[in-house]
């Protein structure tokens, strides 16, 4: 008996099992390769693969431990009988799931080394982005500021008219949805968001001030992801997923309820009447497929819809002839395909096309503006490694609109940003059809001496032709590199850029046919230096200057309606100290810059947009699942031009302002502390996150405007954004 | 498309209004409420056309005083384009003093009435203009300037000269109602005010496209009062406002201002 039961006990002692598994990420199924499972008291080990598979073949049975100790993950631990451990799949709990910095960790392909980035990780926790709008975290960049309550952009002191709005390289009517709270694609759409600011490369252009640009993400090929979100203002979702092994699809889309709230607070305004609430929606959908090795192809769809009609019971303030119905409707949509071809190890090419409508239709009392406008626009470029001293880009940038206007509007002109009440502008209606033709084609060069130099030469070339006004200009535009060793780069640049004048402005019917194009000369210098030493964790500067000379500005005129008689310059400096360590990270922002502008008659003042002092300072936090993050700002009030009388206008009933000197007064120093907090649920299939961000915390009044009465003899600022928070929960699988 | 937003947010910025402004309907001290012209448009000639031009002005809290004030005429800079309303272009504009006795105008101790001043228009000044520019008409103005109390008040009126044939003539209004019938007593709270007119008049406008287009006026109410407030500083014809406060123990005026939205006008003044 003794012996049988020995030999049992030996049997049982040297019985082996196969242990099969796979090692996840929790929350997001990630799989985790290369990453050492052992099995102890056993000491084996198994290596996962790019699936995250691993396997056991001789497991001897018994109690033993599983144990996977990952860098950046919690270690997981499990004791069991092995002989129960069959096919394993173990969820590796990353220890922080939220990373926030504002600017780049990762590396991002910018060819321009002043531009910024922000990819979706960073954006998506931004504090102060409301909910993680990409343009709006973009606010926290240097020499970026936003323009009062409708959050236009400002780029290094240049109008909000002077920067053009990309998605994919290719332009669009607006960034924005009403208010200024939410861009046009729902962020975890966005792959990242760049700013082009002064010295920008040859690729971009027809913007004096700078470039926007969105640049939407490939969809996951791993498996089907998805996502859900509800806030106080809006609601919208995501999914994303592998058609077969060679393609992918997402779509995504957003609603806002923003208007229902709005409707429920003015239900008792005895003044406006909310016949529809204001709302806004927008959709995204991608298509990818990887044709072959060398063809890559992808569509982009991008539809916006913003919609909003009041009536007003009593007349409006100091314009008492408006009055009744207002109704405004903007919508466009994009549709783009792109095929990325690898022609071989030293060529590629990317063709692009944007194809799209943009509808907008304002109407007040009967005055309105109907602009319905069929736009083409078009990209390619062809990159060579000719050596490996010498790259070049070569490319083509086109758009084409066929646009119907109907127009019955009121002459309304604005000089020192006061405008005069509607009811006294010459009246304009008409009906015009226009086809306008921008053709734009640059070479880019990056150029070394040696394949060890430290220096690159950019000596770069952009024409542009536009067909408005049959004027073709030519752009030189010089950039240059010195990697002064691995943690310091110098950088400057020097260039001219030109923009079309506005179709109101060289409308033949509306503004003035022989108005030029106003252009530019941008000059910038500046360095980084990363004292990170290879590190994840430090500090890291960015100091630049730049200098701006405007000319052929268009003006209003009262014989011309408009001439090209205005420069400007604009001179400043920003600098980013950027520090991470461990669960902080922070920084600080700061722009100097002075802006003017000089038109005959009006002098030398300055301009609109002369914010002398912006400083951001942000923080965060990270502890455990939750993120703390905050922005102080504190940016100089902008100028404006103080009404110093009126004239009564017998025959319509209102008061003419009388301009006192051009933005020659400055409202309060804008000032604002956002807050927010994150806190993640990590289930093992799915991520539950729920957020809370507050804008203006501290309930600053920040004046935005100048509110008169009806003779001008009284005013009140109009405050800025009040408080505002928003709660909303997110899942995602 | 930038512009707009800006221009729908400072609509909807401004429609908010300011309830501790001083009410546009509410009348106190000097103001000019309005300006009609016997003629609001005149032919084309070689000829200068006198014009006579009535103001009603209202200057409750003077006690009667005499406010001095200058006029100056000339053609239109471009008002509507945004020049600033003078006629400092026009060196022989030369302004001429313009006095308004109030002692000798007004109703009991409101001080609200007619002031006349008769304007010569040059009704040459568009024969080098473009066929539309002629058609539509080019405005002659007039310009008056009053100071009173340290403060500067300007208003002023257009005479439009124009070759087309037939011109716009001044609306007709009613007496000033009240709940529907002629006004005989100070409103009292919740009393509905309105006025009658005569039918619009039809007339053509020539668009940028050179287009005549047939168009009908659209009269309006613009409303004072001296005591209380109303619910609509401005109606249609049609339409009428609530006044809201208690009738007053001593003199008071309402007055109506019909305009028909280029250059007519006509004015009721009710006072019991």
């Amino acid at each position: 008996m003794s012996f049988l039961f020995a030999l049992f006990f030996i049997a049982s002692a040297i019985a082996q099992v196969e242990v099969k598994g796979v090692l996840l990420e929790k929350g997001t199924r990630k799989a985790l390769k290369d990453v050492s499972i052992f099995i102890l008291p056993h000491k084996l080990k198994s290596v996962s693969d790019e699936k995250g598979s691993f396997s056991f073949t001789t497991v001897p049975t018994g109690e033993c431990e599983v144990i996977v100790n990952l860098s950046g993950y919690k270690k997981y631990e499990k004791k069991t009988n092995c002989e129960n451990l069959g096919d394993l799949k173990i969820y590796l709990e990353k220890v922080f799931y939220t990373g926030f910095e504002t600017t780049v960790t990762t590396k991002v392909n910018k060819r321009d080394d002043q531009a910024q980035s922000l990819t979706q990780e960073e954006f998506i926790k931004a504090p102060g982005s409301f909910g993680g709008d990409p343009v709006r975290a973009a606010q926290n960049l240097p020499g970026v500021a936003a323009n009062g309550a409708s959050a236009q952009i400002i780029v290094q002191g240049a109008s909000p008219e002077d920067t053009s709005y990309l998605i994919n390289g290719h332009r669009v009517p607006i960034v924005f949805h009403f208010g200024g709270l939410s861009s046009v694609i729902v962020p975890e759409a966005v792959e990242r968001v760049d700013l082009l600011p002064s010295g920008y490369g040859p690729e971009y252009s027809r913007a004096i001030g700078g470039i926007i640009g969105l640049t939407t993400k490939a969809p996951k090929t791993d498996r089907w992801h998805g996502m859900a979100y509800v806030d106080l203002l809006n609601t919208g979702g995501l999914m994303e997923g592998p058609i077969n092994d060679h393609s992918s699809f997402l779509v995504a889309g957003r609603y806002s309820y923003i208007g229902q709230v709005l409707k429920a607070v003015a239900k008792n305004n005895e003044d406006l009447e909310l016949t529809a609430a204001p709302t806004y929606y927008d959709l995204t959908s991608i298509y990818k497929n990887k044709l072959n090795d060398k063809n890559e192809f992808r569509t982009t769809f991008v539809a916006s819809k913003d919609e909003l009609e009041l009536v007003f019971n009593k007349p409006v303030g100091n314009d008492p002839s408006l009055r009744g119905d207002f109704y405004n409707r903007t919508e466009f949509f994009r549709f783009i395909p792109q095929l990325v071809t690898e022609i071989n190890s030293k060529h590629r090419l990317d063709n692009s096309v944007a194809i799209g409508r943009d509808n907008i239709l304002v109407n007040i009392t009967g005055n309105y503006l109907d602009v319905n406008s069929f736009v083409i626009t078009q990209r390619s470029e062809l990159t060579s490694q000719w050596t490996p001293t010498y790259k070049t880009y070569v490319g083509l940038d086109n758009q084409w609109n066929d646009s119907r206007v109907g127009i019955n509007l009121p002459v309304s002109t604005e000089i020192g940003g006061v405008r005069g009440p509607f009811s006294v502008g010459e009246e304009k209606k008409f009906t015009t059809e226009r086809n306008q033709t921008l053709l734009g084609a640059y070479l880019r060069q990056e150029i070394k001496t040696s394949e060890d130099s430290k220096w690159t030469y950019l000596p770069n070339l952009r024409v542009d032709h536009f067909s408005i006004n049959q004027e073709t200009h030519l752009q030189p535009r010089f950039q240059l590199r010195h990697q002064w060793d691995s943690s310091l780069l110098l950088r400057g640049a020097w260039g001219k850029y030109v923009q079309p004048p506005r179709p109101q402005e060289s409308s033949t019917k509306y503004g003035n046919k022989n108005v030029g194009s106003p252009y530019a000369f941008h000059t910038m210098v500046g360095f980084t230096k990363d004292f990170k030493a290879g590190s994840t964790q430090g500090f890291e500067l960015t100091n630049n200057y730049f200098y701006k000379e405007l000319k052929d500005l268009v003006n209003p005129d009262v014989q011309k309606r408009f001439v090209n008689n205005g420069t400007g310059t604009i001179l400043g400096g920003e600098v980013q100290a950027k520090y991470r360590k461990d669960s902080w990270s922070s920084q600080v922002v700061y722009t100097f810059l002075k802006s003017e502008r000089h038109t005959p008659g009006y002098g030398t003042r300055p301009s609109e947009f002369d914010q002398t002092h912006n400083l951001n300072i942000i923080g965060a936090y990270n502890l455990e699942r939750w993120t703390f993050s905050g922005r102080l700002r504190f940016v100089t009030g902008n100028p404006y031009t103080p009404v110093v009388g009126s004239t009564f206008d017998a025959d319509n009933d209102v008061y003419i302002p009388t301009r006192g000197s051009i933005y020659s007064q400055r409202f309060e120093a804008f000032k604002q502390l956002d807050i927010r907090v994150d806190r993640k649920f990590i289930y093992d299939t799915w991520i539950l996150t729920a957020y809370l961000d507050i804008l203006n915390i501290t309930n600053s009044v920040n004046p935005q405007s100048v509110e008169y009465s009806y003779d001008y003899t009284q005013n009140k600022k109009v405050r800025g954004l009040p408080i505002l928070p928003t709660i909303g929960v997110k899942g995602e699988f | 498309m930038k512009t707009l937003n800006g221009i729908l947010l400072l609509v909807l910025l401004l429609s908010c209004g300011d309830d501790n402004f001083r009410k546009v309907e509410k009348l106190g001290g000097f103001r000019v409420l309005g300006i009609k012209a016997a003629n609001p448009e005149i032919t084309e000639s070689g000829a200068i056309q006198t014009v006579s031009l009535q103001l009603i002005v209202s200057d409750i809290n003077g006690g009667g005083r005499t406010v001095n004030g200058q006029v100056v005429s000339c053609i239109d800079p471009g008002v509507g384009y945004g020049a600033e309303v003078s006629c400092d272009h026009d060196p022989t504009a030369g302004p001429v003093n313009f006095d308004i006795v109030f002692s000798s105008i007004g109703i009991g101790t409101l001080f609200t009435g007619i002031a006349t001043h008769n304007v010569s228009v040059p009704a040459n000044i568009i024969t080098l203009l473009g066929a539309r520019d002629q058609f539509n008409g080019l405005a002659y103005l007039t310009v008056f300037t009053f100071e009173v109390d340290g403060e500067t008040h300007k208003a002023f009126k257009r005479i439009v000269v124009t070759n087309r044939t037939s011109l716009n003539s001044n609306p007709l209004s009613s007496n000033i109602q009240k709940n529907g019938i002629d006004i005989n007593a100070f409103p009292q709270n919740g009393d509905e005010l309105s006025v009658m007119a005569n039918s619009p008049e039809t007339y053509t406008y020539r668009t940028v496209e050179n287009i005549d287009e047939t168009r009908t006026e659209e009269l309006q109410v613009a409303w004072y009062v001296s005591e209380g407030e109303l619910s609509r500083s401005k109606t249609y014809v049609d339409e009428s406002t609530e006044y809201e406060g208690s009738a007053p123990a001593g003199d008071s005026v309402v007055v109506a201002i019909v305009r028909d939205d280029r250059g007519g006008l006509d004015f009721k003044v009710y006072s019991p």
